[in-house]
């Protein structure tokens, strides 16, 4: 054993020479330790390796992408490292190397599973690590750790801001702001030209149906062409393209521009940009716990951000910490609150933790908050670095779980223990008082206003059969009606006299730092990582202090002035919005597996001006943009310049685009004059569930709800109701994570709806029952100005006569015709 | 209203071919079992299966009282059960299984079934008929104790986070064998439906389309499709209109736009839908001594056997994979075990054997994965509110037939309690991963990018089951 133990130590210093500095010191090496490593070294080449190929590699490789409890065995550093029990094997000594006991089939743990080796490849091996284990193949984990590290160094989203001089364009008359003459040089040198202005009308519905999700009145567009006009041009002509570079045509632009961006509806839709990131939702999904009942708040808070355009930086600031930020007036106080419901409403785990780990559950929620901050504000995947340092993205695993530490600390979720390993069950969002304001608007329940989980319903019918016969008094959670309260009593929605409450964070009752864990597994900690952010991004922002979370400091890093990623992750979303691409296509992922930008320079153009000159303003920025030339492009196809740019990347055109499922409700909403556009104050109505008689329930939205605006409409992240079902139908994000670029499908359900569903055929009645009667071919004209924005065409008036011509009488027309419109590709497109 | 009747499906579609567009209909019929939408390079080989019909047991139903007989726990029936029977896991998960803790014996008796002599539950006669048909995987186990997370896990593979539902994946790489039908199509619904048959990241067409309400006749069976005695004629005159508005449009912003043609074929494919499904899903020309088998209009197997009659048929137009579920938590049965667990398999049996018939002498169950079961098994013991089993991930049984499946098979074993699978045990992520592997699917190759990272329905995992393919 003494002398075992001697070579032991002996071999593996020598190994560590070997493998390092092998070629330097070979010469000066003994003859005998020279003769063990050649033997051990030819040993390993002649069987070892095929041993490890034949039987280890199929579940300890990274080429088989498993690493079975967590090691492989394809580099001397793979089987070094070891394993989730420890390094495999020692180097000489063979009878302490885990793998060597494993394949002996020693002491339980036997490998390979399925078949022991042969004698002779158990004695080979136990020679090879007697003999210390010489392994020269290169580190294939070392490599690939170093390539992605390198790669990630070169991440043009996180290099600093570039600012250049704005380009200036062969083509002098084209450009009339700097984003134009960015525009405008890249289409020259690719050889492109820029597209013909619209027509005023197109571009009024465009613009329109962007700031706020409506259509404009058949007396707004008649008004806005006029506007534009010259004098001497026909209003309804719809070749006269270049009325919009008038001087009136400017004026009345911007009028109007800055009409739609004071609307109150400029908030409803561009707030519900935002809410599609903040993965917002009122209803959890099945996975059990509570609704967020006050989720509403949130909801309206950025609806009012974008309404009173609240900068950036504040916005960010708030959701992240609001809770934390000095105090001011009460009002301040509730809003700042209700932002942190950003943190409250993710999709949280019902009752996840099987192995009874409170831990588990806590990592995860904190695992949905760091994966939802990091894609909203930055468009990174840190998410992946929770089991592992980012195979692409320059994120160590160290981070990750230095932001853990920060939600760790932070309490936005509550949860229960049963103990004794019972696991978590999650109860609902963490609620927070509000203070008392003045303006009950926002923060006062709508009075009388009873919300009822189903589940919660059922449960209560069994409470109420169960204590029937027992007495309230001795049961304070018993109501005299015998409905049991849950202990939190929190069943029922807030009473009028009942102090306002929102879902939101606060600090958690002890600030700690987390481990890493390995791989991601609870059980298994490592080093502690020290609350703090992404060491990729260089900042002057000072480390979280003891005794906070660190969500302050969170917010300032996501907001200093050395961080390029927050400024243009953020311009990218608007442009997305504006143009339906982004400059950078992918506007969730700024990583290495997310594309690079098309325009580099304007994109850190506008990063730098919303920062700066805009003071981080939506509503300036979106202005600048929707009064450049490259905005009131026409959408028509060239073939030309599809061939060089099919994908419209270079902005040769305005792309068209589908409507939004909640443009689309509204607007049909509007068409049909049901439409009721006061906002709505609070969201979870008091919907009644009907029995389908086979055991189904579904919800009934009231009417009144459904007549609000599509973004009050109560969110379910379980299935929808089949009344809310044009949302589903016409692609409403997933409301489980952060979702920056919804799916725009084309589907045969999609024309069902609009062939089939009640509220596209009301619709259509409606309207044939509203328009003046006059002529048919100025009623027609009405249809369309109501339907298309604009007047139809001769060709469209003779298709549309003919069509009425068809029907069985005129009601029966002017209805069909309606209809017609209504399903039609341009109704849904904007243009 | 105007009426005008079209005596068949293809009457109308010929008539119809005069005026909408450039809807190839003439062509519709020998397109039917086209395959629409296969991914290139599949299938990776030769399939065993070409489509599959998933019967989701929702609750878990009672692996030791159908199809696991344990004549041990008879001994501790009602009586405290020694803890050293139970499995660790079980004993240290959520239930506490303590010195007063009482077994529950065999619920029903079990017999020997086929020339296999499979050990089934006579609870199930129906069923066990079919025993040389069916293949029981006795040693299936999962990683979840409550039924949220074990229905996700058993749907999608993941427990947490949102994945992809198996339906979705395998539409999404086999896609539909008829194109005026969707290839995932789930009669009804699970739990948490958009999540449990979702597409969360895979292009949306390949989510399920959830048919609401199966059991009453005369409703709409997707949504917004119309109804059979609809006056065709006005609506076609209204579509060709829409579709020289769409043609016009097109042709003004040139000719050329994706969108707008994207939704020009949709409305074609709408029209088709329109004219095929309401076929499919009227189970009017079905014959009495069909309604019969499936235990149709006699209770309690009336709605089950409509869905599973529906099932047929829509995998018989071409529909690659369809769910029907049993109702939440059906087979959940914590307590009075004797009188509710009878009550399940007598709505669930009948047709689930008809189906299995029906599939066979039709000779579609040699090309149709048939997989019944639920997300998890049962303990051997009792909770203490009531008689009856808990939840068990560690140990259940998956009934299988059809299309490459070895009949009269019991493969795999748990441990003398049942509580643990010990004997070549198959984890959901085998499973899944023998799914695809009958569907010709090599389920490391079934990738799709997101965000940065391939993903497939067995994550890091899975091993296909061989020794249950015939």
């Amino acid at each position: 054993m003494n002398s075992s133990k001697h070579y032991s130590a002996y071999s593996l210093v020598l190994h560590l020479f070997v493998s390092l500095t092998a070629s330097l010191y070979s010469a000066s090496m003994t003859l005998a330790a020279d003769e063990d490593t050649n033997r051990g070294t030819a040993l390993f080449g002649d069987y070892i390796v095929k041993t490890f190929q034949k039987h280890c590699f199929e579940c300890h490789s990274h080429a088989s992408g498993k690493a079975k409890g967590g090691l492989v065995l394809d580099s001397q550093e793979g089987w070094a490292k070891g394993g989730d029990s420890g390094a495999a094997i020692i180097p000489g000594d063979p009878a302490a190397s885990l793998l060597f006991q494993a394949i002996s089939y020693r002491d339980g743990l036997e490998m390979p599973p399925n078949k022991r080796l042969s004698e002779l490849e158990i004695e080979r091996m136990r020679e090879w690590i007697a003999l210390g284990a010489p392994d020269p193949r290169e580190s294939a984990m070392a490599a690939e750790v170093a390539k992605a590290a390198s790669k990630g160094k070169d991440l043009w989203s996180i290099k600093p801001l570039n600012q250049v001089p704005v380009p200036v364009p062969q083509n002098s008359d084209w450009a009339l702001t700097d984003i134009d003459r960015f525009i405008l040089s890249g289409l020259e040198q690719a050889g492109l030209q820029p597209s013909p202005d619209t027509h005023p009308a197109t571009w009024l519905r465009r613009v329109n149906l962007m700031l706020t999700g409506l259509l404009p009145k058949p007396e707004e567009v008649e008004a806005f062409v006029r506007e534009c006009a010259d004098d001497a041009d026909d209003a309804d002509d719809k070749e006269t393209t270049r009325s919009l570079l008038t001087a009136k045509a400017q004026k009345a632009m911007e009028v109007k521009v800055d009409e739609l961006l004071a609307s109150r509806h400029f908030g409803e839709r561009w707030g519900r940009h935002w809410l599609d990131v903040a993965r917002y939702t009122d209803v959890m999904s099945s996975l059990g716990g509570k609704p967020f009942r006050e989720a509403w708040r949130y909801r309206d808070y950025v609806i009012d951000a974008y309404n009173s355009d609240k900068p950036f930086d504040a916005f960010v600031r708030e959701q992240i910490a609001g809770d934390l930020l000095p105090y001011k007036t009460p009002e301040l106080t509730a809003e700042r609150l209700v932002a942190t419901g950003f943190l409250s409403i993710g999709h949280w785990p019902g009752e996840a933790s099987e192995a009874g780990d409170p831990d588990l559950t806590l990592l995860e929620i904190a695992n949905e908050q760091i994966s939802t901050v990091s894609t909203a504000f930055l468009s990174l995947t840190v998410g992946c670095a929770k089991c592992h340092d980012h195979k692409f993205d320059p994120v160590p695993t160290a981070d990750y779980y230095a932001m853990a530490g920060i939600f760790r600390s932070s309490w936005a979720v509550t949860f229960n223990y049963n103990g004794n390993g019972g696991g978590a069950r999650y109860v609902g969002a963490n609620n927070v008082q509000l203070p008392s304001t003045k303006d009950p608007r926002p923060f006062i329940s709508a009075p009388g206003t009873v919300w009822r989980d189903l589940l919660e319903e059922e449960k209560d019918a069994k409470a109420r059969e169960k204590n029937k016969d027992k007495d309230p008094k001795k049961n304070p959670n018993l109501r005299p009606d015998g409905i049991q309260l849950h202990n939190n009593g929190s069943m029922f929605a807030a009473q009028p006299e009942a102090p306002p409450l929102a879902v939101g964070a606060r600090e958690a009752n002890a600030i700690l730092d987390e481990n890493i864990r390995i791989r991601g597994e609870v059980g298994n900690k490592g080093p502690v990582a020290p609350r703090g952010f992404l060491s990729c991004l260089p900042t002057a922002t000072a480390k979280p202090p003891k005794e906070q979370s660190g969500r302050l400091q969170l917010a300032e890093w996501l907001l200093d002035e050395k961080n390029p990623l927050t400024p243009r992750v953020a311009v990218n979303r608007i442009w997305h919005h504006l143009f339906g691409t982004g400059l950078v296509r992918t506007v969730d992922d700024f990583g290495i597996t997310g594309e690079a930008p098309s325009h580099p320079e304007l994109l850190d153009y506008l990063a730098h001006r919303f920062r700066t000159e805009h003071g981080w303003s939506h509503k300036k920025l979106i202005r600048e943009v929707l009064l450049s030339r490259v905005f009131r492009q026409s959408g028509n196809y060239v073939a030309k310049s599809s061939e060089i740019d099919p994908t419209n990347r270079l902005l040769w055109r305005m792309s068209p685009r589908r409507l939004e499922a909640e443009v689309l409700a509204d607007t049909l909403g509007q068409l049909r004059g049901t439409l009721d556009l006061e906002p709505a104050t609070y969201t979870v109505p008091p919907y009644k569930s009907e029995d389908q008689g086979d055991g189904t329930t579904m919800l009934a939205i009231p009417e009144e709800t459904l007549n609000k605006r599509a973004v009050y409409w109560p969110v379910f992240r379980r299935d929808q109701p089949v009344d809310l079902d044009v949302l589903a139908i016409y692609d409403y994000p997933d409301t489980r994570r952060a979702v920056g670029e919804r799916d725009v499908s084309t589907l045969p359900t999609q024309s069902l709806y609009l062939i089939n569903s009640d509220f596209v055929q009301k619709t259509a009645e409606s309207l044939a029952g509203r328009i003046t009667k006059s002529s048919e071919s100025d009623s027609l004209r009405e249809l369309c100005l109501r339907i298309y924005g604009r007047p139809p065409t001769a060709v469209e008036l003779q298709m549309l006569l003919a069509a009425m011509k068809q029907a069985h009488n005129a009601d029966e027309g002017w209805r069909d015709v309606a209809h017609a419109l209504l399903m039609s590709s341009e109704f849904s497109i904007i243009h | 209203m105007h009426h005008q009747t079209f005596t068949t499906r293809r009457e109308l579609l010929q008539r119809s071919a005069l005026g909408f567009g450039s809807l190839a209909l003439s062509g519709l019929i020998s397109q039917q079992n086209a395959r629409a939408g296969v991914l290139p390079g599949l299938p990776h080989f030769a399939p065993k299966a070409k489509r599959v019909i998933f019967m989701f047991m929702a609750g878990g139903p009672s692996h030791m009282d159908l199809f696991d007989e344990k004549p041990e726990l008879v001994k501790y029936d009602n009586k405290p059960i020694p803890p050293e029977l139970v499995s660790v896991n079980l004993r240290n998960g959520k239930m506490k299984v303590g010195p007063k803790t009482l077994g529950v014996g065999t619920v029903g008796e079990f017999k020997q079934w086929g020339q296999s002599g499979l050990g089934i539950s006579t609870m199930l006669p129906h069923m066990a008929a079919l025993a040389d048909d069916l293949c029981l995987v006795r040693s299936m186990h999962a990683d979840n104790q409550s039924h949220p997370t074990a229905v996700q896990q058993w749907h999608t593979g993941s427990s947490v986070l949102p994945r992809p539902s198996m339906g979705a994946w395998i539409n999404y790489g086999l896609g539909s064998e008829n194109e005026n039908l969707p290839g995932f199509v789930v009669v009804t619904p699970p739990m948490d439906s958009s999540l449990n048959c979702g597409n969360i990241f895979l292009p949306t067409k390949h989510r399920g389309i959830v048919l609401r309400d199966p059991s009453s006749p005369t409703s709409e069976k997707i949504r917004y499709l119309g109804t059979i005695g609809q006056d065709r004629a006005q609506q076609k005159r209204q579509l060709s209109l829409v579709e020289k508005l769409n043609r016009q449009h097109l042709s003004d912003v040139g000719d050329k736009d994706q969108m707008i043609e994207g939704m020009i074929s949709s409305f074609e494919m709408a029209f088709r839908m329109q004219m095929e499904a309401p076929e499919v899903l009227d189970m009017s020309q079905e014959t009495p001594e069909t309604l019969a088998l499936y235990g149709i209009g006699e209770e309690p197997t009336d709605a089950f056997g409509r869905q599973c009659l529906l099932a047929r048929r829509l995998c018989e137009s071409g529909v690659r994979f369809v769910q029907v579920s049993a109702p939440d938590n059906s087979w959940d049965h914590h307590t009075d075990i004797h009188t509710k667990l009878p009550e399940s398999c007598r709505a669930a049996d009948k047709p689930t054997a008809g189906l299995l018939i029906d599939l066979k002498r039709r000779g579609l169950l040699k090309d149709t994965l048939v997989i019944w079961g639920g997300e998890f098994g049962r303990t051997p013991c009792s909770e203490s509110y009531g008689f009856g089993r808990n939840h068990n991930p560690y140990a259940f049984t998956t009934v299988l037939a059809g299309g490459g499946i070895k009949g009269g098979l019991a493969y795999g074993a748990t441990d003398i309690s049942g509580s643990e699978s010990i004997e070549n045990r198959v984890h959901i992520h085998d499973f899944h991963a023998t799914i695809l592997h009958l569907l010709g699917i090599d389920h490391e190759k079934l990738t799709y990018r997101f965000q940065g990272r391939d993903f497939r329905l067995t994550d890091v995992s899975g091993n296909v089951v061989k020794d249950i393919i015939a």
